[in-house]
């Protein structure tokens, strides 16, 4: 019937305004972004709206957030041990963490992506890359920003760059097996037989059908690499003290957990709810960004 | 452009494929052979329908005559100029005039893009047109496969099947090929469909002075649009001729078989003999002559030693057998005698419809 049913009874939006409107329409999609855009906006603009210089000390310590027991109006969400404003540390702690897992997950999964489409298209270029990969699968993500550290120095860089090697072999191992099995469709020999160039054919053939599920799993490992950084500046490789980041701020937090379980539990929450709206997101972008999916 | 011409000619085409076994020490086994041999020449404005049952390699010798895929060995020459010879540039540039209509409408079209961009690529590639140029011949061209103009903003996942198959032979056109190879563009479609799909290639085929080579397995369907059949067994063409001559006097044992499995649409008609016993040997391990001397009931000592060449005969067909000449008249349809139990049920169907139809009223 389909074939037969009038022009207007099917009409549709035009292509470009599509992905967009429909967006929107899912609440999982609004709750998950309307979070991350709100994260990110308060991140971006910590200087602005911090109540206090977060590594100014000499406020009351251990300060429970103001809505409990004890707590103080002056500081929202408390202190910590050292006596800091916690909302304040908690803004910039957050700047730094998306910074850096937003830049390994550029860097690392930009080049997993590149290595994974490569090896599926080029097959003689197979095995080399898949083995390098391999290779860089062995180094333990610690590790690597351990040894990293040693040579360059503890700070922001090395663990920038221990994290977005660390998500290569992945990202280039998900995105080879998606891009195999688009190689397999008879679509790409379709493109060929036009005449496309491997350009094309590596972009708007097999690119943009993998993109959908390669880009799930990237939003998963932004998760992984916020915690691995976490990690390391608990190891005191990455940001020093005292600088704020989240990862660090809940390992210090620690120490204080069972007479004040604010200073560790609040950036741990941040970094769990990032995660999460990260992930369901992706999910959601995932269905947007597949035709087959639209109109459901 | 005259008709009679020849616009394309494979020499001596081959395909191989390496096999290799193994887990630790992965040795070659043998090869493959796909393909092994095949010349054939197309004229202008000529199907060239090339049948034979799955795995004969028909879809290999497809993509072989398109350079999909790169021959063991043979050339291939597209109105003068050798396939082979050219570099992936040129080879790219020669992709207007030779273009492909796939098996699955299903797998054949990137479900990302749109209809108009799946259309407008192949014209943007190859012809130099503005864009307002490229969008009325995209529209053109889906009026030409019956398809509406609002259907360029749908992705393929919206269509049915044969609607999908419309798409793909739409982008096979948008260049204006000389040639199409279609590789069993019916046979993932329902019977109904099917018959619309080959009256819309055989009027495109007209009005866009087309040559087609046709890849099948339905014979009905062949003996439709055909102009010339040839008949492929185990990656070799074991006989080639015009269709009335194929069909109407088959000078090959397994052409016979293949003509005699056709289903006759009348009850109660059928073939006298059976067809064919024993499966397709494998590719791998083919046997020694003949390849055909195992499953043929006229295989002589000659045809286990000796291979046979494609010759000509009388009649005009060409054939590849040792025996075509000692083989008896081919007869298709004997009227054999129906069994008593069909016999049975079919009446019972009968009175059963006529029952029915009584309890209506």
């Amino acid at each position: 019937m389909s074939s037969m049913t009038s022009p207007d009874a099917m009409s549709s939006s035009g292509t470009s305004g599509r992905r967009l409107t429909w967006l929107p329409r899912d609440p999982t999609v609004l709750l998950a972004g309307g979070m991350l855009v709100a994260i990110i906006a308060l991140a971006v603009s910590a200087p602005w709206i911090a109540p206090y210089d977060p590594y100014q000390t000499g406020h009351i310590p251990f300060l429970p957030p103001s809505f409990m027991d004890g707590g103080s109006p002056d500081f929202l969400l408390g202190t910590d041990q050292q006596g800091r404003d916690l909302l304040s540390r908690l803004l910039y702690g957050t700047r730094n963490t998306l910074l850096t897992g937003f830049l390994a997950v550029l860097f690392g999964g930009g080049t997993g992506v590149t290595l994974g489409i490569i090896a599926a298209y080029f097959q003689r270029l197979d095995p080399p890359i898949m083995r390098c990969v391999d290779v860089l699968l062995s180094f333990p993500a610690i590790l690597l920003g351990l040894s990293l550290a040693a040579v360059v120095g503890p700070g922001t860089l090395p663990v920038i760059i221990a994290l977005s090697i660390a998500a290569i072999p992945d990202v280039a191992r998900i995105t080879r097996s998606t891009a195999l099995v688009v190689m397999g469709q008879e679509y790409m020999e379709a493109g060929r037989a036009i005449g496309l160039s491997d350009s094309t054919l590596i972009v708007r053939y097999l690119g943009l059908n993998c993109i959908g599920s390669v880009f799930v799993f990237l939003t998963l490992r932004f998760g992984q690499v916020i915690l691995i950084g976490a990690a390391l500046s608990f190891l005191g490789l990455g940001v020093r003290p005292p600088e704020a980041e989240l990862g660090m701020m809940a390992s210090q937090g620690r120490d204080a957990l069972f007479f004040a379980a604010h200073i560790a539990t609040l950036p741990s929450l941040v970094i769990f709810v990032m995660v999460l709206c990260a992930n369901l997101l992706g999910d959601a972008l995932r269905d947007a960004l597949d035709p087959r999916m639209r109109n459901l | 452009m005259k008709p009679g011409s020849i616009l394309l000619e494979a020499r001596n085409l081959t395909k191989h494929y390496p096999v290799r076994r193994g887990l630790v020490f992965r040795r070659e086994v043998g090869p493959v052979r796909a393909v092994d041999g095949v010349s054939l020449d197309l004229k202008r404005g000529e199907t060239l329908a090339i049948v034979g049952e799955s795995g004969c390699g028909k879809s290999t010798l497809a993509r072989l005559l398109l350079r999909l895929i790169e021959a063991t060995s043979g050339s291939v020459t597209f109105d003068g100029t050798n396939l082979q010879a050219l570099d992936r540039e040129a080879m790219r540039g020669m992709r207007r005039r030779m273009q492909m209509i796939f098996q699955d409408p299903y797998a054949s079209l990137n479900p990302r893009l749109s209809i108009r961009r799946i259309l407008i690529e192949p014209m943007a590639l190859h012809l130099k047109l503005s864009p307002s140029e490229l969008e009325r011949e995209m529209l053109s061209l889906l009026n030409v496969v019956g398809l509406q103009p609002f259907h360029a903003d749908r992705y393929p996942h919206e269509f049915s099947g044969g609607q999908r198959q419309r798409i793909g032979i739409a982008r096979a056109l948008a260049t204006k090929p000389d040639l199409v190879v279609c590789d069993e563009p019916v046979s993932a479609l329902d019977v109904s469909i099917q018959a619309h799909v080959i009256n819309l290639l055989e009027d495109l085929k007209r009005d866009f002075h087309l040559s087609y080579v046709f890849i099948a397995h339905d014979l009905a369907v062949v003996r439709h649009i055909a102009d010339r059949i040839a008949v492929m067994y185990l990656g070799e063409i074991v006989e080639i001729g015009d269709k009335g001559d194929v069909t109407r006097a088959p000078r090959h044992p397994y052409t016979r078989a293949l003509l005699a499995a056709v289903p006759h649409p009348e009850p109660g008609i059928r073939d006298a003999k059976p067809v064919l016993e024993g499966d397709l040997p494998s590719p791998l391990q083919q046997p020694a002559g003949c390849k055909f001397h195992p499953r043929c009931p006229f295989a002589v000592d000659r045809c286990k030693s000796e291979r046979p060449a494609l010759r000509p005969l009388p009649g005009g067909i060409e054939a590849a057998c040792h025996r075509a000449e000692h083989l008896p008249a081919w007869q298709r349809y004997r009227a054999a005698p129906i069994s008593a139990a069909i016999t049975a049920r079919q009446s019972a169907i009968a009175n059963a419809a006529k029952a029915k139809v009584a309890a209506d009223a």
